[in-house]
């Protein structure tokens, strides 16, 4: 997590963790021409997520990690015990 | 006097499922939708509603109470999802769940740890018993029903079980023994 004013906060430089979590969990990611493409272990949704366009807006991943959730998506990931 | 707030928005649409919108036009519809107003975009299409969707942020300028604004959100919201769908050449059967989160809220649920799940070890463990101890614990009333029966044992939901714990009424040591009934 990137340190913003001393609280935990998501900065799109996470988007590398995200990403990995979600392929521990089963979503398949594959590449675009702007970014990637995120389909759910289900199949039954799929999140457009745009690396150009995210690394100029720093909301962008939490509105990604926010649809992904809706999919089941667990973040932050679960410390082994 | 007015001040800028920012609020996160998710919209669903009705639609024919996840392949019923095309990758390339998911795609291409995250640029439109930051062209039309939406901060930090993504797309998405398919979940239970099975249309396009979106969640992004909305900028509103706001005085009044936090309903007052909310109205606003909503209607700017779908505004800005239905002109990004026009210019992408995406359709949708109408609006099917639209949910508003203020930016504070949004923090604490992001960082909002998700649910933890525990077996008959890691139950023991929480409640300071033995293993055997938790199987005899179990048949109570008021114990929490597992989510999941696996074939390697009963999972339960922790938060469930820290609720179960703060309240168990416990007695220590060996359960006195009853004095047999006069003859």
């Amino acid at each position: 997590m990137t340190k913003d004013k001393g609280k935990a906060r998501m900065d799109n430089k996470d988007y590398p963790q995200v990403r990995k979590a979600a392929r521990k969990q089963g979503w398949r990611v594959e590449a675009t021409t702007e970014g990637e493409m995120l389909y759910a272990p289900d199949g039954q949704s799929k999140i457009a997520w745009h690396t150009a366009h995210a690394s100029s807006d720093p909301h962008a991943l939490d509105s990604l990690v926010r649809q992904m959730r809706k999919s089941g998506f667990r973040w932050p990931p679960t410390r082994r015990r | 006097m007015d001040e800028e707030h920012l609020y996160n928005v998710s919209i669903e649409t009705w639609g024919e499922g996840v392949g019923s919108v095309d990758d390339g036009a998911l795609s291409a519809l995250v640029p439109v939708l930051r062209d039309v107003g939406a901060v930090g975009p993504v797309a998405s299409a398919g979940g239970v509603a099975g249309g396009p969707g979106a969640t992004f942020s909305v900028r509103i300028w706001a005085a009044g109470s936090e309903s007052d604004a909310l109205v606003r959100v909503a209607s700017t919201a779908i505004e800005i999802f239905d002109a990004a769908c026009q210019k992408a050449g995406i359709t949708h059967k109408g609006v099917a769940r639209l949910d508003i989160l203020t930016e504070p809220y949004l923090e604490r649920d992001l960082e909002r740890e998700p649910e933890e799940y525990a077996g008959v070890s890691e139950v023991a463990e929480l409640m300071g018993v033995s293993r055997q101890r938790v199987s005899e614990i179990r048949a109570r009333d008021d114990f929490p029903e597992p989510v999941a029966e696996l074939a390697a044992g009963p999972v339960w939901a922790v938060s469930s079980l820290r609720t179960f714990v703060a309240n168990w009424p416990r007695k220590p040591g060996r359960p006195a023994r009853q004095k047999k009934a006069a003859v």
